[in-house]
């Protein structure tokens, strides 16, 4: 018990932690922030690679301008994006859709590390499981008598 | 007179590698061992023609013989010596003359290293692979992007000049060579994986014969992609270092195949286990070089790193379609045969671990990879165009690196074969509480963003470990030896270069981590607009717009923004460059580094009517990224030293430990 | 399973074919024809006011058949369609249901004045402060050209420079109710 004690202390303090962390990490939904996140979500509709948010061409800084306009009239965040898709087409959303050929873009790479971690899963229960062959009393006699007769091996 | 001279260089390498293909071939077939020794020999003139033909183009250069069209595509009378020297590289056809160059040296250093071996099939084959590839990039020199060819029409008194943001700073000297240095090393390690295949040597020869050339690119191609990053944050100005571009996916890729590489060979070492994992591995990384070739210059992919469209791209996808089709059939071939009965005998062990490692880190490249690919594959499908940016590479790789920074924290502890219970409780103990008190910590300093801390905590638990593990070691020579402390320190580590290399890198990488957690998460950015005298207020500095200065040489004319910023920053300088021969300016961002604080302004606007606006940036502990990278190439360095095996001390003279033993008294790596 | 390696090997195989595919026939087309005008959308209103002060919106060009042209002083193709543009506006101008409408795109009203007063451009040209115009037409770069019908629908138009010859061709056809069928090379 004595032993376990340490280890028992540090799970409850990183438990506590845990949900400290997790209550004060609620998403941020004030208008700056709202507006950070779009900008970030958003890809320069004219430069190859940035986002709006880090691209300081013309239309990303008309966008940057516009992006808090919008919130204050009452747009919501997928409504905003929703706009400039309209204008700019889906190439404008930094990221592959939900649906559609985008499920390929999120599933591929996730679906093959879970099937991967299960396949090192399974192969090691697998060789685990198997058990070793154990030593019989011909085996221990043969050593026993090897022992004993001292041919300069090494031990 | 030099274009031909050039040209004829070229050819004499093309030639050299088609001889030396076939009088290698021709010496296996027959086990001439005369053949095989004149088959490696044509290494050597390979060498020399790619040495030659990029000497001629550097005098070209230099010369302003505006008689080749890539002279004058590059540089210009006003352009400064540095960057006249860099323009060798920096188009199309001078970037695949120094790969060539490169991957000659590597060849011929390795032939070098082998000639005892000539006779060896192993070896024979190898050299036979490296001459197709050298070969390969020849022909494409002498066919399709030939860097000597004429300028068309009449020869015109001043060139083009290099691409503006190839001229703006010095760090375009060591970027691409470095970078160029870790890609074309694969070749090696490849050539003797094939060549193992095809010679059914299924022992661990050919690991040994790769192992430095691996870790000698693998330390290349690392310090090549930390400059890069450096170069996009302090040159290119939008105030980050890595842009997910697929440029730079293109030389992650490689590098994420042979991190895994470096760590599943020590299983192999060990174990005689992942044989076909492991060529698979060294295979996919050279073959990930060929299309990050590819990707980079044959216009499918639009990037601010791209080279201009070109033939090139149908000669460099049957390049890579020929070394993957290649690969996979031969391992199918030999694969079934390979396999080792060798097993896992815990899955808590550092087998497991390194299994895991493997996982993570090509799970990774599969997601660097799709992202990349996936906008070309809906283009192809659905003909329309999509944008797989940041938030993507972002939300899957987020998890892996937490997952792989545990792995780093907990792998070194773990012993080979199987851990008790007991060993593992004692090991963890402290480095575990040094994680979740530092947790503790940074809510209490208030940090935010559940991975941002989580990653904190988890690098003081690997540090911690690291720490354990040397100090563990140093001070089980320091009782067996009483030698000083520094001499005890310095021999332990001379006695196990390799360990004690590795747990730098480690370092480094952990250096990163908490690199990326501060500077992804408590970075402030904004925008001011400010009239001469004005001031504004960005998180705690006030920053001051003092007035406008102009600047003009021959090769830009530059404007720059003086702007005080309190705290004892003083005056920075944002600035744009508008050269003569491009439409739009450049912006070069003016940065205050310290350990702590990077100030990073620029100048969005220029400022003709009097206000101007300008980007502040305040970043927390940006430039531990540069040493983190810094540290990870030492470990690379002292992993490449040869450990000092007679100061290692003989296992009887030592007080046999508790479970604790240092790892690194036998000599043996742990 | 037997030779379970040569089915992984396989798969491998069948994905870097796909893969090959895939780089093989992508090509990077530039389009020149603003996606509004592909999809024969309605032209957004804008309210701007021009260089001289006045105010120009899209309520009083109701019922016309308009031109809006985004440019500035410093884009090379913008200098290069200046003489195209102006002969075409010459050629219209006393049309009553024609009108011209240039739009300021990165740049300042005062290098904006100086241009236009030295090129003589008679038409209106609109200051654009916010980018809201360009936004809500999504423009990506310059100079960019609708040519909107009476209906409002932005029927004809082009990315990058146009030559008198076409404007004039993409004119009647948004008089005439046709398809835009003069495309720019």
């Amino acid at each position: 018990m004595r032993k376990v004690l340490p280890w028992l202390a540090l799970g409850l303090i990183v438990v506590i932690g845990i949900v400290v962390l997790v209550a004060r990490s609620r998403p941020d939904n004030s208008p700056a922030a709202r507006a950070a996140r779009l900008e970030h979500q958003l890809a320069c509709p004219v430069c190859e690679g940035q986002s709006v948010a880090d691209s300081n061409s013309s239309q990303s800084q008309a966008i940057r301008e516009n992006i808090p306009r919008q919130i204050a009239s009452g747009m919501s965040d997928a409504d905003i994006r929703a706009y400039y898709v309209a204008r700019y087409t889906d190439k404008i959303l930094e990221t592959p859709s939900n649906s559609g050929l985008g499920v390929v873009a999120w599933g591929l790479p996730t679906v093959a590390i879970l099937l991967g971690a299960a396949g090192i899963a399974v192969a090691v229960r697998r060789w685990s499981a198997t058990p070793r062959l154990p030593a019989t009393e011909e085996d221990e006699d043969v050593v026993r008598r090897a022992r004993a007769h001292d041919d300069g091996l090494p031990r | 007179m030099r274009a031909q001279l050039g040209y004829g260089l070229l050819t004499i390498g093309t030639v050299a590698a088609f001889l030396g293909l076939v009088s290698l071939g021709a010496g296996i077939a027959t086990g001439r061992r005369t053949l095989l020794d004149a088959g490696r020999r044509y290494v050597f003139v390979i060498l020399v023609a790619a040495l030659g033909a990029f000497v001629v183009m550097e005098t070209a250069l230099f010369g302003h013989d505006f008689s080749i069209k890539y002279v004058t595509d590059n540089v210009a009378h006003a352009t400064p010596g540095l960057y006249t020297f860099t323009a060798a590289w920096g188009a199309l056809e001078g970037s695949i003359l120094l790969w060539a160059l490169l991957l000659s040296i590597y060849v011929a250093v390795t032939a070098w290293r082998f000639r005892d071996r000539a006779d060896d099939p192993l070896v024979a084959w190898a050299t036979l692979v490296q001459y197709a590839v050298l070969l390969f990039f020849f022909a494409l020199m002498l066919f399709s992007a030939n860097p000597f060819k004429a300028q068309p029409g009449a020869i015109p008194f001043d060139g083009a000049g290099p691409n503006p943001l190839l001229q703006n700073h010095p760090l375009v000297a060591i970027h691409p060579p470095f970078l160029y240095a870790g890609l074309t090393g694969f070749a090696i390690p490849f050539s003797f994986a094939i060549a193992a295949l095809i010679t059914a040597r299924f022992g661990e020869g050919w690991l040994a014969a790769v192992r430095r050339t691996t870790l000698i690119s693998w330390g290349f191609l690392t310090v090549g992609i930390v400059l890069g990053a450096w170069w996009s944050y302090a040159v290119l100005g939008w105030g980050g270092f890595w842009g997910w571009d697929p440029v730079e996916n293109a030389s992650l890729l490689p590098w994420l195949t042979a991190t895994a590489f470096i760590h599943s060979v020590m299983v192999q070492e060990r174990r005689g286990m992942l044989r076909v994992w492991n060529l698979s591995l060294v295979c996919a990384t050279f073959c990930l070089t060929i299309l990050g070739t590819f990707l980079t210059r044959s216009g499918v992919i639009n990037s601010v790193h791209a080279f201009s469209q070109s033939s090139i791209g149908p000669w460099l996808l049957t390049f890579l379609g020929i070394c993957a089709f290649a690969s996979i059939a031969l391992i199918a071939w030999r694969g079934d045969k390979l396999r080792s009965p060798g097993r896992i005998d815990s899955p808590v062990s550092r087998e497991a671990a390194f299994l895991v490692n493997n996982l993570l880190f090509a799970g990774f490249a599969l997601v660097v990879l799709t992202g990349t690919v996936f906008p070309l594959l809906v283009e192809a499908l659905q003909d329309k165009q999509i944008t797989v940016g940041e938030p993507y590479f972002t939300r899957l790789g987020v998890p892996i690196g937490i997952a792989l920074l545990f792995l780093m924290a907990v792998g070194p502890l773990l012993p080979w074969r199987a851990a008790s219970g007991k060993v593992l409780r004692d090991r963890l103990l402290i480095p575990a509480w040094a994680g979740g008190l530092t947790f503790v910590l940074a809510l209490v300093a208030g940090a935010h963003g559940i991975a941002n801390v989580v990653a904190f905590s988890l690098a003081a638990f690997a540090f911690t470990s690291i720490g354990r593990t040397v100090v563990l070691g140093v001070r089980a020579r320091k009782r067996a030896t009483n030698e000083a402390l520094p001499l005890a320190a310095a021999r332990t580590v001379r006695t196990n270069t390799r360990l004690y290399g590795g747990l730098l890198v480690h370092v480094g990488v952990v250096v990163i981590a908490v690199a990326l957690a501060t500077t992804g998460g408590y970075t402030t950015h904004r925008e001011v607009q400010l009239s001469p005298g004005q001031s504004a207020r960005v998180r705690g500095y006030t920053v001051t717009y003092l007035g406008r200065s102009v600047e003009q040489s021959a090769q830009k004319t530059t404007i720059k923004a003086r702007v005080k910023v309190s705290g004892g920053v003083g005056e920075l300088a944002p600035a744009i460059s508008t050269y003569p021969n491009a439409a739009e300016g450049i912006g070069t961002p003016s940065i205050h580094t310290t350990p702590w604080r990077d100030i990073y302004l620029t100048l969005v606007s220029s400022p003709t009517s009097g206000r101007v606006t300008i980007g502040v940036q305040v970043g927390t502990m940006v430039m531990f990224l540069w040493i983190g990278g810094l540290i990870m190439a030492l470990g690379c360095a002292l992993a490449l030293v040869p450990a000092r095996k007679r100061d290692v001390l003989p296992p009887s003279t030592v007080e046999t430990a508790t479970d604790d033993t240092a790892p690194a008294l036998a000599g043996t790596s742990s | 399973m037997r030779h379970p390696i040569r089915w992984i090997a396989l798969g491998m195989a069948v994905v870097v074919v796909a893969l090959g595919v895939v780089l093989a026939l992508n090509h990077r087309s530039e389009p020149s024809i603003p996606r509004l005008v592909q999809e024969h959308g309605t032209a957004p209103d804008f309210t701007l006011k021009t260089l001289d002060g006045k105010t120009i919106s899209t309520a009083a060009l109701k019922n016309k058949t308009y031109v809006v042209n985004f440019f500035n002083s410093w884009c090379i193709p913008c200098q290069t369609e200046e003489p195209a543009l102006k002969a075409f506006y010459n050629e219209h101008k006393k049309e009553a249901d024609f009108a011209m409408v240039g739009i300021i795109i990165d740049d300042d009203a005062s290098t904006m004045r100086n241009y236009v007063a030295k090129q003589q451009i008679d038409w209106p040209v609109a200051v654009d402060p916010r980018g809201s115009a360009s936004l809500s037409f999504g423009t990506t770069g310059q100079p960019e050209t609708y040519v909107i019908a009476p209906d409002g629908v932005a029927v004809c138009g082009t990315l990058g420079p146009s030559t008198q010859q076409v404007l004039d061709i993409w004119l009647q056809a948004a008089r005439d109710g046709q398809e835009c069928t003069a495309k720019n090379s």
